[in-house]
């Protein structure tokens, strides 16, 4: 057996020898799922109740409002469009040319668009969004249906036109609605208090001119009809047409995109992270600094002279260990409290069920015991820099909860600031949603691996602190 | 491996102290040598230099001609106890011993074999804070013994032992040295080393005092003087006294006499027709001569 494998089962030894460290890490798993039990018994949500949004082709739920200038299309056929101007407040609002399965708000459509700073962009099913070109107004837009394929096209003079995505909408009916679309995102105001954060949506609208509009279809083309796309309980700005000549105005309010709710099940279900982690820090400080409470540590290192092979040992082990310890939490803590808070309205549509076949949730979840090692060894490495069991403690447990409190009463560019520099944004990896500027908690509104990194590098640096002292000090 | 430790100019300090300085000695194989100084004079700092704990200043401090940090596994080299209580409270006695054992790659059956050794494997399964002061000394030894090393060191073993303890103790430390090891014990009590030690090396203020047999020692703290009993002291004195000899009165019944070979005491008295008993070549204890030695070395002697 080579060296390191030795150490490895002497550390071993050590940490499953003391009774009161196996019984902490039972107890940091026991407070975990008990603490997001109780999280997940303590939450609540009305989301699905307030129809504040509507459901999507993919049972997601999604915001459907702007407005659409259309007529029939039967089979396949065409629109094509020149924007020649766009007058927006929003730099994302929209204005090109769309397929639909008729004038629902949330049926499925394609769409090919212009905005004033985001491009030229293909839409579908509220599931793509992508930027296909660099063109602004005036520039010349086609949307071409054959079959269940619908093929957006670009031209920035109306004669040299370039193919730039397909999507495939199997199950679109035979007839569907086809125009002009105007389409404008309200504005978002946060609100911020100390420990709370508030919402409100300020409906903006924006106006396009469109000119050489052409309609090819198998039949004779209709009249246009101009009408608003909106959720029942939408208060949109009512949009209009203003047909001149060929020259089509008009004007529309709202947004075309998915909708989930920022609050995360799954994070939410984690809770107990919080309170876990500090049996975790006591047991990480612990495994070092019982060791030079009581003289060990020359034992120690009379045993095995190699003391950076020690220490990484200790680290190996406490770091698998907690990682173990934290994936047991985890996994529990996620399978109890789902049922709880789906029956609590964490439901569909507004909340599907969460997988943890789907990686974001497997990462919030494998991330939360990752958390665990990572605290673990973060006060590892402290309690080898101080030497002093209290001291270690009282900075670990501090670097972790005092800046999850602070920044919550902080404008939030200052909390997110304060949270990525401090470890406890290791918190950010437990969401498994998008990062979010509407939840009072600011490790929502970072990215889960940039504050798991943050995190990391504190343990990092610290196992590398303790490493170049212990051996530069004497024993 | 050859069975030595071999200290060579060695200093060490602590901030403004200087705890060792300039010390070498040797430690042989098949002897106990016994490392004497007052509480401070750097025998523990000493030992913590052998083992690599603490990085000298100066000098070298060699196992079996090697530095401790290079040996492949410490535990089978040597053998040290420094502090009986570095023990985890919440450890049991066999897990405290077996993480030693698997840093060295010996199996769990060795950390059985130790425990029956020093006695201890009744409690074997018993926490270590729990253990009286002479249960964790033989725990330290057990730990020392862990790799079976030719070269063993313990500091101050028998502090806060039992009679019995310290007289298993000092059967052990013979039974060790006889087995061709060599043995390093620290005592702030030269009397504690009586009856163990075969060679000294004595130190104050972190210097060598004295690197002698305990034979040697003895003969020169005793200064060849012959020790008389007899009832007619006075007479006594004069005769030997005239005879060339230094004399003391040293008890009622009882004079020291130096210059003089006991042969030649015993014809100076009969000739003179005096009385006496009991002539004898007189015997120092190794506590009178450690004192001798250490008189203007003691660090913390008072001084009021």
């Amino acid at each position: 057996m080579n060296g390191f494998a030795r150490d490895l089962r002497a550390e071993w030894t050590k940490l499953r020898s003391v009774r009161g460290w196996v019984l902490a890490l039972l107890a940091s798993v026991v407070l975990t799922v008990l603490v997001s039990l109780l999280a997940a018994t303590a939450s609540s949500t009305d989301v699905n109740a307030s129809g504040e949004f509507v459901v999507g082709p993919g049972g997601q739920p999604v915001v459907d409002d702007f407005h659409f200038v259309h007529q029939p299309l039967t089979g396949s056929g065409s629109i094509t469009a020149r924007v020649t101007a766009q007058r927006a407040v929003q730099e994302s609002a929209r204005a090109g040319v769309m397929i639909k399965d008729g004038t629902r708000s949330g049926a499925a459509f394609a769409a090919i668009a212009v905005t004033p700073r985001h491009g030229v962009r293909l839409l579908s099913n509220f599931t793509v969004d992508r930027t296909v070109g660099s063109g602004a107004a005036p520039h010349w837009l086609r949307l071409a249906r054959h079959g269940a394929e619908i093929t957006g096209y670009e031209s920035a003079d109306g004669s040299t036109w370039s193919p730039v995505g397909t999507v495939d909408l199997r199950g679109l009916p035979d007839t569907v609605e086809i125009g002009l679309f105007v389409n404008s995102p309200p504005e978002v105001r946060l609100g911020r208090q100390a420990g709370s954060t508030s919402i409100g949506e300020l409906p903006t609208k924006s106006t396009a001119t469109f000119d050489n509009v052409r309609l090819e279809s198998p039949l004779e083309p209709g009249p246009w009809k101009s009408e608003d796309v909106s959720r029942p309980v939408a208060k949109p700005i009512g949009g209009d047409l203003v047909q001149a000549g060929g020259v089509f105005t008009v004007t529309g309010s709202g947004d075309i995109a998915r909708d989930a709710p920022d609050d995360d099940p799954v994070a939410i279900g984690l809770t107990g992270f919080f309170v876990g982690l500090m049996a975790v820090v006591a047991v990480g400080v612990l495994f070092m600094t019982s060791e030079y409470r009581r003289r060990m540590i020359r034992t120690t290192f009379a045993a095995s002279p190699r003391r950076g092979r020690v220490l990484a040992a200790k680290a190996v082990v406490l770091g698998a260990v907690t990682f173990v310890a934290g994936l047991i939490a985890s996994v529990t803590a996620f399978l109890v409290s789902q049922p709880i808070l789906r029956d609590r309205g964490f439901a569909p549509p507004a909340f599907p069920p969460a997988s943890l076949a789907d990686w974001p949730v497997l990462r919030a979840v494998v991330g939360a015991a990752a958390l665990m090692a990572a605290v673990a060894l973060f006060s590892l490495g402290l309690g080898a820099i101080l030497r002093r069991s209290a001291g270690a403690i009282t900075i670990a447990v501090g670097l972790m909860l005092l800046p999850t409190i602070v920044s919550t009463f902080l404008p939030l560019p200052a909390a997110k600031l304060f949270l990525l520099v401090t470890p406890a944004s290791g918190f950010a990896i437990q969401r498994a949603k998008e990062p979010t500027d509407a939840l009072v908690e600011p490790w929502a509104a970072i990215s889960p691996w940039a504050g798991f990194g943050v995190l990391c590098l504190y343990a990092a640096g610290a196992i590398g602190v303790a490493f170049w002292l212990l051996r530069r000090r004497d024993a | 491996m050859e069975a030595t430790i071999e200290v060579r100019e060695l200093r060490k300090r602590y901030g403004p102290t200087v705890a060792v300085d300039d010390l070498s000695f040797t430690v042989r194989p098949g002897q106990v040598t016994g490392f004497v100084g007052p509480n401070g004079a750097g025998k523990s700092t000493t030992m913590r230099v052998i083992l690599g704990l603490d990085a000298p200043d100066a000098g070298t401090a060699l196992v079996g001609g090697r530095p401790y940090a290079s040996l492949r596994s410490p535990l089978r080299e040597v053998g040290a106890l420094l502090d009986a209580g570095a023990v985890h409270p919440g450890r049991r006695a066999r897990d405290h011993l077996l993480w030693m054992a698997q840093y060295s790659g010996l199996p769990g059956r060795r950390v059985d074999e130790v425990l029956e050794l020093v006695g201890l494997s009744s409690v074997a399964r018993r926490r270590a804070g729990g253990f009286s002061l002479g249960m964790q000394q033989r725990l330290g030894i057990a730990a020392a013994m862990l790799g079976d090393p030719p070269v063993l060191m313990f500091d101050e073993p028998v502090n806060g032992l039992d009679p019995e303890g310290i007289l298993w103790i000092r059967g052990f430390l013979r039974s060790m040295a006889a087995d061709g090891r060599a043995v390093l014990v620290s005592s702030h009590l030269m009397g504690e080393l009586e009856g163990s030690a075969d060679h000294l090396v004595v130190i104050g203020r972190g210097r060598l005092v004295a690197d002698t047999t305990v034979r040697d020692l003895l003969a020169a703290a005793s200064g060849g003087r012959v020790v008389v009993h007899t009832s007619m002291r006075t007479e006594a004195m004069t005769v030997l006294a005239n005879a060339g000899a230094t004399v003391a009165a040293t008890d009622r019944d009882t004079l020291t006499v130096s210059g003089l070979t006991a042969e030649r005491v015993v014809t100076l008295l009969s000739g003179s027709g005096l009385s006496f008993s009991g002539v004898g070549e007189y015997r120092a204890s190794l506590e009178e001569a450690y004192m001798e030695l250490t008189r203007d070395s003691v660090q913390f002697a008072g001084s009021r």
